[in-house]
């Protein structure tokens, strides 16, 4: 972090958009009192880091300094980006390397203090998810923010933007949604039809070793025969690229994680549990709803989670065959070396990932039924 | 109650059953013994339809079962395994309510049924009515497993080793259990295991079988006097005189015996010594505490300064015990007899190993 912020350029100066810029590093381009700001909570936050002994409050006050010296380098560099548009309309102003490193030690402490705090003191737990977000936040109450290269960028695709977020949602949320109503059942026929399930996994684990941009390709043949065969397909917008090879493929992705932990968590039913189930007048449906499904839950939640986290970040290359989604930006950003364009649509991605995977632990920690604690086995 | 009619049961070309005939009656206790892959677990699974036999038929009640859906069938009858097989997402009460929860019975009367079934299985409702598998032992477990199986309050019991993964302690408090429960309930039971001792303490009935055919049956008494070829006696075991005895009430043996109470005169008890040896002494609640011998030197004073009186509980026996546990206890004790006690630990007699040699 202090790396980041001393030894490493913390914002290009760039003339325009494309150009490569020249490297401004903090001590450049802050002014002095700033400097011996940021200088003075960091020397606070290491002493305190090396004491041995945190309590929550302390964690609390260490949380809040970090946190201070995000928001000062932010309006630090908004200032920097400020004073140059107003020079030069065309000079942009991007954070690089110092910003980038900053954030990554950033998110690992505020996650060791998250991490460290006692299970049950969600109040705590949520002050430090405020502060470490607070910063963030307070952006928009600055005017010079505005003008740094990655939010200009956002500013002029703001309709896109939001659209394209849309549409990520929309392509990994049905191809999930629709790989767990078709892995669910397939789990369970796996698991009842024991010869099957080998050519099953066999099959799933094929389309998992192939590349995803060679499944999106792979698809758009056979996709763009079908749709011209048939008048009905082509009318409801079905072809050899767009919306339906991209969720096709995310969802043969998706399943075999959903299958296998699906197969996984019924065959870990002790056998006995079946046949008393069986030996009490249950029938083959009631012993699925209400012992096997059940009991094989977290087991079957966390694949839906893994599948659900993956299929997130497949989606961006789900772009390549033109069905949209933050890939899109991704790809022509590539295409322009606009970095900055890159990295706006790639950070969301992470944290959509990150959110959605959050999410599911938590469903998964309340669908787990009691009496069955994994951790303390 | 239960008959089983020419029963053969082949998976492939091997014979598990071979045209068994067995009639159980009602409220009779009939337990199936024999080695490992004698057949009995699969004719037992054979009556709630988990097997299909090849051959031959059961009837229950004078129905058919062929006739009755499988489903409906298994809700009738209480089915405990070897492994339990509890429900580990539900709680002891959620399990045991899994019948009555699938004939649709009345919530408060589920509840009852739950609070009176945890009651009879001998494990505190309140203590246990909300925990969950994974927190009970293995006998606690199998309680809950018969109260499961009890549930729906069936005719008919199966028991497939029900016992037979507990260590030796617990499975006697288990076996002990169930011959409680099945003296209050009189249901009809079948239960199969490979222990011998436990055939013998909880049957009416005895079938043995090897091969997959029924070798000898009857009660276990007949089992162990009269065993129909060497087979049997060699699975019956070499102390099969031993374990009749075991089926024996020390009452059997139990004869008069002289006593006197502690606050008798010493003189007067020396009188009644009849055998020359001894006599019992009593408390003032003809509780027995001890002996008087015979050889004194000018006794004077009352006998309680002459008893002697020694850790006592290790020369009684209850009348209701067996005479095996008598005998292991002279033997351990090192005496050739002991006082019998009433149910009130009081004097009722004495009974002596010249008597159990002479008479058994």
């Amino acid at each position: 972090m202090i790396v980041g912020l001393f030894m490493a350029p913390l914002l290009s100066l760039k003339p325009n958009r494309l150009m490569p810029g020249d490297p401004g590093y903090l001590i450049d381009i802050a002014p002095l009192n700033d400097i011996l700001l940021v200088l003075s909570l960091l020397v606070l936050f290491l002493i305190f880091a090396n004491l041995l002994s945190w309590n929550k409050h302390l964690k609390l006050f260490m949380c809040l300094i970090l946190s201070a010296i995000f928001y000062k380098i932010i309006t630090i560099s908004g200032d920097v980006a400020l004073v140059r548009s107003e020079a030069d309309f065309l000079a942009r102003t991007a954070f690089t390397t110092g910003f980038w490193l900053f954030v990554a030690g950033y998110i690992v402490v505020m996650m060791q203090a998250f991490a460290t705090v006692i299970e049950k003191k969600y109040d705590i737990k949520l002050l430090i998810i405020l502060l470490t977000i607070a910063p963030v936040g307070l952006l928009f109450f600055n005017g010079g923010v505005g003008e740094i290269s990655i939010f200009k960028e956002l500013m002029s695709k703001q309709d896109r933007f939001l659209l394209e977020f849309k549409n990520h949602l929309l392509i990994s949320g049905s191809a999930s949604f629709s790989a767990i109503l078709i892995g669910i059942p397939l789990g369970i026929y796996s698991f009842r039809h024991q010869r099957l399930s080998e050519r099953i996994f066999g099959l799933l684990n094929i389309v998992q070793t192939i590349p995803s941009i060679a499944l999106f390709g792979f698809l758009i043949a056979p996709f763009a025969w079908l749709a011209s065969k048939s008048d009905f397909l082509d009318s409801v917008g079905f072809s050899g690229i767009g919306f339906a090879p991209a969720i096709t493929a995310l969802i043969l992705y998706g399943l075999l994680p959903i299958v296998r932990n699906t197969y996984a968590g019924i065959s870990s039913i002790d056998p006995s549990v079946v046949e008393s189930a069986k030996g009490m007048g249950m029938t083959s449906g009631q012993i699925l709803i209400k012992i096997q499904l059940p009991v094989s839950m977290p087991l079957l939640m966390n694949g839906i989670r893994v599948s659900f986290v993956q299929c997130i970040g497949n989606t961006a290359v789900a772009a390549l065959v033109g069905a949209g989604g933050f890939g899109l930006f991704i790809f022509q950003g590539l295409g322009q070396s606009a970095v900055d364009m890159v990295l706006l649509c790639a950070i969301p991605t992470i944290l959509l990932a990150v959110f959605a995977d959050t999410i599911m632990q938590f469903i998964i920690k309340l669908t787990s039924p009691k009496g069955m604690d994994y951790d303390t086995d | 109650m239960i008959q089983i009619k020419n029963l053969t049961k082949n998976y492939n070309d091997y014979a598990a059953v071979k045209d068994i005939s067995l009639d159980i009656k009602k409220g009779e206790l009939c337990v199936m013994i024999g080695p490992s892959g004698c057949g009995k677990s699969t004719t037992l699974k054979v009556l709630n339809r988990l097997e299909t036999p090849t051959e031959g038929s059961v009837f229950i009640n004078g129905e058919d079962i062929s006739n009755i859906d499988p489903v409906i069938l298994r809700r009738g009858i209480g089915y405990v395994i070897q492994n339990v097989g509890l429900f580990p997402h539900m709680t002891a009460s959620e399990n045991i309510a899994t019948v009555p929860q699938l004939l649709k019975w009345d919530k408060n009367k589920i509840g009852e049924r739950v609070e009176y079934l945890l009651n009879l299985v001998g494990l505190e409702p309140f203590e246990y009515s909300k925990k969950y598998p994974a927190e009970l032992s293995g006998g606690e477990a199998q309680r809950v497993g018969v109260a499961r199986a009890l549930a729906a309050d069936p005719e008919v019991l199966l028991m497939d080793e029900p016992f037979g993964a507990l260590d030796p302690i617990t499975r006697s408090e288990l076996q002990r259990s169930l011959v409680k429960i099945q003296s209050e309930l009189k249901k009809t039971i079948l239960f199969v295991t490979h222990d011998i001792d436990e055939a013998i303490l909880l049957a009416d009935m005895v079938v043995l079988m090897k091969d997959g055919e029924i070798v000898q049956s009857g009660s276990p008494t007949q089992m162990l006097e009269f065993p129909v070829n060497k087979f049997v006696r060699d699975f019956v075991g070499t102390d099969r005189a031993l374990k009749r005895l075991s089926l024996t009430k020390v009452e059997t043996f139990c004869k008069p015996a002289p006593y006197v109470s502690l606050n008798t005169d010493i003189s007067n008890a020396v009188e009644m010594i009849d055998n020359g040896i001894y006599i019992w002494v009593v408390d003032e609640n003809e509780k027995p505490c001890g002996w008087l011998d015979a050889y004194m030197d000018e006794p004077t004073g009352f006998v309680k300064d002459y008893c002697t009186i020694d850790s006592f509980e290790n020369f009684t026996v209850s009348k209701k015990q067996s005479v095996k546990e008598a005998l292991n206890k002279m033997i351990k004790s090192g005496v050739n007899q002991l006082v019998v006690v009433d149910g009130d630990e009081r004097l009722l007699g004495e009974i002596s190993i010249d008597d159990i040699i002479q008479k058994s």
